[in-house]
């Protein structure tokens, strides 16, 4: 028995972090078709590998940016699995749930979808009788632990179980369960969705988060695709397979800041150094040890910028974002620091950094990067004190 | 630290030459505009600190034009009485420092001037120690509140520079983003995103149009679906029906070929039909021969002489026979008779003509009509027929003469005349034949003459000749003539008695004829009746033989006639007739059955079954017409689906095709990145400026009850002792008249504001520099102070001066009045 288990494709989905007006537009075809690409490819791999079947373990979508066109790929997708006579075992998660009571849609035949109940289906495979376990989420979330109304393991050979959850400790809002929970089910293999990192949380039987199929931003980085699942050593193993057209990346580069060319051609080095064989969307952490001005920074990430419109696809490299930090050595007073110190903690408390921005906290994603961010905020606020006196001084 | 020398080897204008310091601790460099002060003043930075570079900054204008040389040499004394020379000339980093150690006469380690200078960095340096023009300068332009405000912070060191950031920042977050603004960029970026999520729900809607069609497209396909079905099954009922159509004839056939049911008799097949036949041809030719027989029977029968006359004739046989014998001597009789009544005749006649030629002239005419006859003998023939036609003639007019009644002799003596001029007129023209014509002539003239004579002519010259014999002889004969007369009577009453005889047995003899007649009547009446009983016998053996074939016929026809009955009478029929008809009749419906046959082979019953159930072909075309039409419908409505399906597909082609929401979506994460980052610098300028607050409010609260004191003496010496007193309570400055009248610092006048700054930072750097004692640069920071004030401000650095180095530079030459001369290096000497 060969499989594949994917999930969390969150088709069509925007990329994060990205700023319109500098990211050339050529890779903004790519940051667009990525997604539906990487699903290609698995899809492609599903027929050139002759799967028996593929589990797609939830967010399909994201309900919240659906288009025709998604729907469009979807189909032909599917469509193009049921011509190579490859069953589809799909299960909704919370970014594409849906009520099966209120809506429907329509898929080729070989798509089995489960309903909102947890449902087993069963079917013969090479004489064995094989069972997949899972259920579709109704709502956004859900907080009932789902988990206890899966059967457990019957009279059958093998015994899959589909969640789209997270661990308890993670979330509670998911369909929570613990490791324990699915163990106890005596299933044969675990093929979960909702994390995005891919990773095993039991070895036997092995669980697996299948991480999603493309990186949508930093926090997703590193390559991304499925699980070929095969038992044909008597054990099932689960190999991971690459899908991803662009990857996320996050680079720490200390230097001597000197000036603007050489700092853009140190970086640039770098980067061919490094020889990426996927797109890499680069957030470039640059520790330097001593301030430069805004009218630097902004210089550097100009010419940085300006640079990569030309060799970005030989390079394989797009600098997204250059976060300016000092090293650490770097005080604010030769004789004044412990006051700079206490004044800092003062500053950059929750409470102080809410109030000041405050009138821009209505949006959400602002106040979610706020929150996110108070390292780097602290960073670039020293960047900016000690860059920015720099800058008087010379005046 | 002291400075007490400064030796330049190359530094902006200046190279080569030593400044030697006033050896108090007040240094005042005098030079005017352009004299090279502040490049002096940089120099000491630079060596202490080392040269900036690489910032294409204002040091570069320092690089000696015109010596390679590049730096200077700085001979100080510390605090611990230690003197060393700093040397910086160009290298990297600042520049190549050595240090001499004066008292041990050595390089020394350059660790020595991180001990010397503590943590004073450049910065520090500048903040603590060093006033530029600028500082002081700037403050002249602030507004009094922020003078107030700033003097407030002036206990931390770098105070206002931290303070000048603070307020660039402040201005910059103001020009990036307005809580309540419109206009900068960041509210900008706010608006164009609540723009943008605007269009994303609107574009949102094209996915409700994409479902609506995807539900339109499901609905029409299933319509089409059905159509389909509709049009195949109606289409199917077409096809049937147009077969139906086709086979309505056929089964019109069958139905009227099914009207009536027939039983098949035996006996009535072609091979009784030819039986049949036999029988009647059989019995037609017997009949048809009977027929001939009886035909000829009759025939026989007809020419079968059954008169009167033959059954008289037969029976009176033996009487005939008898009559028969006595024919000749009947006769004989006859003639006698005959010829006695000639006589008689002749002997009348005789009797009755007067012209008796004389002899001679009869022998002449006998003579010459020999002669005649001589030339004649050439032409015998024509003479003898004529000679027989004559005597017929004459004997024929005889003949009438005697036999014929009174009125008839006169046509017998006529007959008997015309007889004469024919035989005369055809022995005269013969007479003209032949070479003797001429002779005969001249023969033919003399007979004429004597024709003349006794009335004759040519033609009848015999009979005048035997006539005038006769008459010679009649005379003789008188006598005679009634012994005939006697004789005939007697033979015509014997005659008279046998004829007689003869009409007793046959009846049509004429007795009034005369006897030669009534005896050729007889002849002929013999001849006839033989003739006829001849006939009679031979017919009747004929009869004999037909009657014998007639009477086997009817043998046959009987039988024939038996079988035809029987034939007739075993198939229980009447007469041939019916028997005829009702082969007829089986004949018809074999073809009938026939025809039937072949109709049921071109219809099935299943067909049958269908056309049965239509009322007629009005009925079958009405509904073939109705189903036509809902045919055409269905597929017109299937086309106009099918159409609609396909703008549909078009429509949801061009809905999928439209990455907007896709591109909108993602804009929305760019803007957002965006305004992060803007927010990021922001936060970043806002929350710097609470760190400046935040940090010169610790250090205030901290550090001004430290430098308290001095700063109190500082402003009272500044102020002439008007300001006796300034206290920091809560944050806030105050300060005490000398009439212990207590002010606000916003409440004093700018220039006692002023004032009381320079009181402060001063202060503040006599405080700090008690513990690292670097010299205090004040870079003509009193050009904005009158007369007095500025006097003050002398005594005030005076003051200073009596603990630590400092170095005052000025243009302003009523300085060197109020300071010793020792004290004075003058820039504008060198």
């Amino acid at each position: 028995m060969k499989f594949i288990h994917a999930a969390d494709l969150h088709l069509e989905s925007p990329f994060k972090g990205l700023k319109n007006d500098e990211t050339p537009n050529g890779l903004w075809k790519q940051i667009y078709d990525s997604t539906f690409k990487s699903f290609e490819k698995i899809v492609n791999d599903a027929i050139q590998y002759d799967v028996d079947f593929v589990l797609l373990a939830g967010d399909l979508f994201d309900r919240d940016n659906q288009t025709p066109k998604t729907y469009d790929f979807f189909q032909s997708q599917m469509q193009k699995l049921n011509e190579n006579n490859i069953e589809v075992y799909m299960i909704y998660g919370n970014h594409d749930y849906f009520d099966m009571e209120k809506e429907s849609v329509s898929f080729p035949d070989n798509v089995h979808v489960f309903g909102n109940e947890v449902e087993t289906k069963t079917f013969t495979l090479d004489g064995k009788k094989i069972a997949i376990t899972g259920f579709s989420y109704a709502n956004k979330w859900i907080t009932d632990k789902k988990i206890d109304e899966y059967p457990v393991k019957s009279d059958v050979d093998v015994q899959i179980g589909m969640l789209h959850g997270g661990l308890e400790q993670t979330g509670d809002h998911y369909a929570p369960f613990s490791l324990d929970d699915l163990i106890s089910k005596k299933y044969d293999y675990w093929a979960l969705g909702h994390i995005h990192k891919r990773q095993q949380l039991n070895d036997n039987p092995p669980v697996f988060y299948s991480g999603n199929i493309q990186g949508r931003h930093k926090n997703e980085p590193g390559d991304k695709g499925y699980l070929l699942v095969d038992d044909s050593t008597g054990k099932f193993e689960a190999e991971f397979h690459a899908t991803s057209l662009i990857d996320w990346l996050t680079i720490d580069l200390t230097m001597d800041f000197v000036d603007v060319e050489s700092a853009k051609n140190h970086i640039l080095q770098v980067l061919i150094g490094n020889k990426y064989e996927n797109m890499q969307l680069i957030s470039l952490n640059l520790i330097l040890s001593n301030p430069i001005s805004d009218g630097q920074r902004q210089d550097l990430e100009y010419r940085v910028t300006n640079a990569l419109i030309k060799d970005y696809e030989q390079l394989n490299a797009w600098i997204y974002e250059i976060n300016f930090r000092l090293s650490d050595n770097q005080k604010m007073s030769s004789i004044d620091q412990d006051i700079w110190d206490e004044a800092q903690d003062k500053v950059f408390s929750e409470d102080e950094i809410s109030t000041i921005s405050k009138s821009l906290r209505k949006y959400d994603f602002i106040a979610q990067h706020l929150d996110d961010s108070k390292d780097s905020l602290t960073e670039q606020t020293k960047m900016k004190l000690l860059g920015g006196k720099e800058d008087t001084n010379e005046d | 630290m002291k400075i007490n020398k400064l030796e330049v080897l190359g530094y902006g204008k200046w190279h080569d030459v030593s400044f030697d310091f006033n050896d108090d601790n007040l240094q005042i460099i005098f030079g005017n505009n352009e004299a090279g002060k502040t490049t002096l003043l940089s120099l000491i930075e630079g060596i202490l600190f080392g040269y900036v570079d690489g910032r294409g900054s204002t040091y570069e204008q320092y690089i000696p034009r015109d010596t390679k040389s590049y730096g200077g040499k700085l001979t100080i004394t510390t605090e611990d009485d230690r003197n060393f020379v700093l040397t910086r000339i160009a290298g990297t980093h600042g520049g190549e420092l050595s240090i001499y150690d004066v008292d041990n006469d050595m390089e020394t380690s350059n660790d020595i001037l991180d001990k010397i200078l503590g943590p004073i960095d450049r910065d520090t340096f500048e903040q603590l120690f060093y006033f530029g023009d600028l500082d002081i300068k700037q403050i002249s332009k602030l507004s009094k509140n922020e003078l107030v405000s700033r003097i407030q912070k002036v206990g931390f060191v770098g105070s206002d520079q931290w303070l000048e950031l603070r307020d660039k920042f402040d201005k910059d977050a103001k020009d990036l983003y307005a809580p309540t603004g419109r206009k900068p960029p960041l509210n900008q970026k706010l608006k164009e995103y609540d723009d943008l999520l605007d269009k994303i729900a609107e574009s949102k809607d094209s996915l409700n149009d994409y479902n609506q069609l995807i539900s339109q497209k499901n609905a029409l396909e299933s319509t089409i679906i059905e159509s389909k079905q509709k049009v195949n099954e109606l289409e199917k009922k077409l096809t049937q029906l147009n077969h139906f159509k086709q086979v309505w004839p056929v089964y019109q056939q069958l139905s009227s070929l099914n009207e009536d049911k027939f039983e098949f008799k035996d006996g009535f097949a072609d091979h009784d039909v030819k039986q049949f036949n036999e029988l009647n041809n059989q019995l037609f030719l017997i009949n048809q021969q009977i027929d001939s027989i009886e035909k000829s029977i009759n025939q026989l029968n007809n020419s079968m002489n059954n008169d009167a006359d033959l059954q008289k004739f037969n029976d009176y046989k033996t009487e005939i026979d008898k009559l028969v014998q006595s024919f000749s001597k009947v006769n004989e009789q006859i003639n006698q008779l005959s010829v006695n009544q000639s006589m008689i005749n002749e002997i009348n006649r005789q009797n009755s003509q007067q012209v008796v030629a004389s002899k001679s002239d009869i022998d002449m005419i006998e003579e010459i009509l020999q002669q005649i006859d001589v030339l004649k003998a050439s032409n015998t023939n024509s003479s003898k027929r004529f000679s027989i036609f004559g005597l017929i003639g004459v004997m024929a007019g005889i003949a009438l003469l005697t036999v014929l009644p009174g009125v008839l002799k006169i046509v017998g003596l006529f007959v008997l005349f015309l007889s004469g001029i024919y035989t005369g007129y055809d022995k005269f023209k013969k007479s003209d034949d032949g070479n003797l014509d001429q002779k005969r002539e001249g023969l033919t003239d003399q007979l004429l003459d004597y024709g003349n004579k006794y009335s004759f002519s040519l033609d009848n010259v015999n009979d005048w000749l035997s006539e005038q014999k006769y008459l010679s002889k009649k005379t003789n004969d008188n006598n005679q003539k009634d012994k005939y007369e006697q004789e005939s009577h007697q033979l015509r009453t014997n005659l008279k008695n046998y004829f007689a005889e003869w009409q007793r047995i046959f009846n049509g003899l004429n007795l009034n004829d005369s006897f030669d007649s009534q005896l050729s009547q007889i002849r002929t009446y013999l001849n006839k009746m033989n003739e006829e009983n001849a006939i009679n016998l031979r017919n009747n053996s004929q009869m004999q033989s037909r009657l014998q074939e007639k009477s086997s016929l009817i043998d046959k026809q009987i039988q024939c006639k038996k079988d035809y009955a029987e034939f007739l009478s075993s198939r229980k029929v009447d007469n041939g007739d019916e028997f005829k008809a009702i082969v007829e009749q089986q004949k018809n419906h074999s073809i009938k059955e026939a025809q039937l046959q072949n109709v049921k082979d071109q219809i099935t019953d299943e067909d049958v079954k269908n056309l049965d159930t239509f009322k007629d072909i009005n009925d079958l075309n009405a509904q073939f017409d109705s189903t036509s039409a809902e045919v055409d419908n269905h597929k017109q409505s299937l086309l106009n689906a099918s159409q609609q399906l396909e703008s549909l597909n078009i429509q949801l082609k061009h809905v999928i095709a439209d990455g907007t929401y896709n591109e909108l979506v993602q804009r929305q994460s760019n803007l957002e990145a965006e305004i992060n980052e803007m927010v990021d610098q922001w936060m970043s300028m806002k929350l710097a400026n609470s760190w400046i607050d935040e940090s010169l409010n610790i250090a205030t609260a901290d550090r001004i009850p430290l430098f308290e004191s001095k700063a109190k003496e500082f402003f009272a010496i500044l102020t002439d002792n008007r300001y006796t007193g300034i206290t920091y309570y809560k944050s806030k400055l105050k300060v005490t008249r000398d009439d212990k009248v207590q002010f606000d610092a916003g409440e004093l006048s700018r220039g006692t504001i002023e004032q009381l700054y320079l009181a402060l930072i001063l202060s503040l750097s006599v405080v700090f520099g008690r513990d690292y004692r670097l010299p205090l640069i004040i870079d003509d920071g009193l050009t904005e102070f009158d007369q007095e004030r500025t006097g003050n401000a002398i005594k005030l650095l005076e003051t200073i001066s009596e603990t630590m180095q400092v170095i005052y530079v000025t243009c302003d030459s009523d300085i060197l009045k109020l300071v010793e001369n020792k004290a004075v290096l003058n820039l504008n000497e060198y």
